[in-house]
């Protein structure tokens, strides 16, 4: 691979001065180190482009909180890192559901039952730790395949743990029998 | 098509075709449908956990980089957000041991970060966590070894390297573009930090002769047999030493920083000029070296990119560091006349270079709002 001329120490010190040909100079060399990074972390996903950008952006806007010219890389790490939270973060949020949280279950609970939300707490303690963890992963926002890459498995022994945590809840719930 | 049992617990991964069969089946079997409500449920009461134990993942990012070796990553101020956020993360990753896996992959996305910029950058040495820095040898006292530093014009010298280029065969010829910054190994163990635009040539069976036009700094190996550098102006020998050559503008100009050099002007047959560690010498074309003057090695050899120290005292590095960085730094009096040896890079980060020094002398290192300084430790 063509290597590019460093980032010299100067060229942070006139971007952060606020010289525009130097901030965009400054932004370009760092685009494919960015890209390269989201592209190892997450594959060759839509967003990667997005996510490029916003980094870059954060870059841009915290230059004159740089103070030392010569961490500019520890500067566009962190930046990168943060990023990537925010891209988990927002990874499953407003996805389409099954069912609308705000309505009762399709069959209503047993009279006297508990109130879901106890159900659920018990549901995470029948867990066992490695499938709670799992489920922990997914709920941050990331996919089984990187958690399977995280906990040094395959995806399909992952989603296998999911669904045993999936029949475990079910036999908990009020009423479940085996014909259910 | 048909819903599979089995997708039962993913639907957020079933294509809209197999959504719809889903919603079907429900319909026709509500215990099924009442299973999965619960379901979705549980995944909304986890994500509103790890939300509230979470709220802001940049502390768990700081907090991830500094447990993971890298707390010279973080400013002062994430520092002390850190530390004020650190007993709830610490409870939080122990309510979600998730949240530890995730604090790990935080670390392993560190080095992937670290691999693309290396990738992209010339292999400079960059930020490592403070466990795994294996610093450049740094001594207390100088190690006298021969070093070189030749600078040298743009003037070649034809008939000399023609004869040198029938003697020696086949040849490399290594071309760094302007700005760029490269680093190579010779075949004798010796290493060449060329800075663009520049280029060395030399034996593809490599007999210790280059030839150099532009800028590099030089560590030299010691061996029996001389290491020769010629440059346009000049020809300078040495057997084993550190050394930064420039040439510009029709001129050579060399600093030592260890042994001693033989400079000489190319094509003049006066006795060679030798220089002692510290000095520095030029060169034009045809002419004879200049006498050599004593120079701050760091200062005169910052064009590198690098900090080089040839036995310094540890307060004046300070004093050079503080210039370099603009921060205050200040050193024990008991350390302060403590001679130092050794080379950064600059864009490493102040705070590893200063742990690297105050390492040598059993030293730590404290951090101010406005600086830090050097202090013996107990």
């Amino acid at each position: 691979m063509a290597r590019a001329p460093n980032i010299p120490a100067r060229l942070v010190a006139r971007a952060r001065q606020g010289e525009s040909e130097a901030q965009n100079l400054l932004l370009r060399r760092l685009e494919p180190v960015l890209r390269a990074f989201f592209f190892k972390r997450l594959g060759d996903v839509p967003e990667i482009d997005d996510l490029v950008q916003n980094t870059l952006l954060r870059v841009h806007t915290g230059l004159p909180d740089l103070k030392d010219d010569a961490r500019l890389k520890a500067f566009a790490m962190k930046a990168a890192l943060f990023e990537l939270q925010d891209y988990y973060r927002g990874r499953y949020h407003g996805r389409e559901q099954l069912f609308d949280p705000e309505q009762p279950p399709p069959v209503a609970d047993d009279p006297g039952g508990s109130e879901p939300r106890l159900d659920l707490e018990q549901a995470l303690q029948a867990l066992t730790p490695h499938a709670r963890r799992i489920l922990e992963l997914r709920a941050y926002g990331y996919r089984y395949q990187e958690i399977a890459r995280m906990l040094s498995t395959t995806e399909a022994a992952v989603k296998m743990q999911v669904k045993r945590a999936f029949e475990k809840m079910r036999r908990l719930l009020p009423g479940w029998s085996e014909k259910s | 098509m048909a819903a599979d049992f089995d997708a039962l617990p993913f639907p957020e991964e079933l294509s809209p075709e197999e959504r719809a069969a889903l919603q079907a089946l429900l319909q026709r079997e509500p215990a099924l449908a009442r299973a999965l409500w619960h379901w979705e449920a549980l995944q909304a009461y986890l994500r509103e956990r790890v939300e509230a134990a979470v709220p802001d993942r940049r502390l768990l990012v700081l907090y991830a980089l500094a447990r993971s070796g890298r707390e010279a990553l973080l400013t002062a101020e994430e520092r002390a957000e850190l530390e004020a956020a650190r007993p709830a993360l610490e409870q939080a990753l122990q309510a979600l041991p998730g949240l530890e896996t995730v604090a790990e992959d935080v670390a392993a996305a560190c080095v992937d970060f670290e691999e693309a910029w290396a990738a992209h950058f010339p292999a400079t040495p960059g930020p490592r966590p403070a466990a795994e820095r294996r610093p450049r040898p740094l001594h207390r006292r100088p190690a006298y070894r021969w070093v070189v530093r030749v600078a040298l014009s743009g003037v070649v010298l034809a008939l000399v390297g023609i004869l040198w280029w029938q003697q020696t065969g086949q040849r490399v010829e290594w071309t760094v573009a302007d700005g760029a910054v490269e680093v190579r190994t010779l075949a004798d163990g010796s290493t060449v930090r060329l800075l663009g635009p520049a280029m060395l040539r030399y034996a593809v069976r490599f007999d210790r002769k280059v030839q150099l036009e532009g800028q590099a700094f030089l560590e030299v190996q010691p061996d029996t047999r001389p290491f020769v550098v010629e440059t346009p102006e000049a020809v300078v020998t040495v057997l084993g030493t550190r050394f930064g050559v420039r040439s510009a503008r029709g001129r050579t100009e060399v600093v030592l920083v260890e042994g001693r050099v033989a400079l000489s002007g190319k094509g003049r047959t006066e006795a060679p000029v030798v220089l002692t560690p510290g000095q520095r010498s030029l060169v034009a074309a045809g002419q004879t070296p200049e006498p050599p003057e004593p120079v701050r090695v760091p200062e005169a050899l910052r064009w590198t990119g690098l900090h080089v120290f040839d036995g310094m005292p540890l307060g004046e590095i300070a004093r050079y560091l503080s210039d370099f960085y603009g921060v205050s730094i200040a050193v024990d009096a008991s350390l302060a006349e403590e001679p130092i040896v050794g080379t950064f890079a600059q864009d490493q980060p102040l705070p590893e270079i200063l742990q690297a020094l105050a390492a040598t002398l059993g030293a730590r290192v404290e951090q101010f709002p406005d600086g830090y300084r050097l202090i013996p430790v107990g």
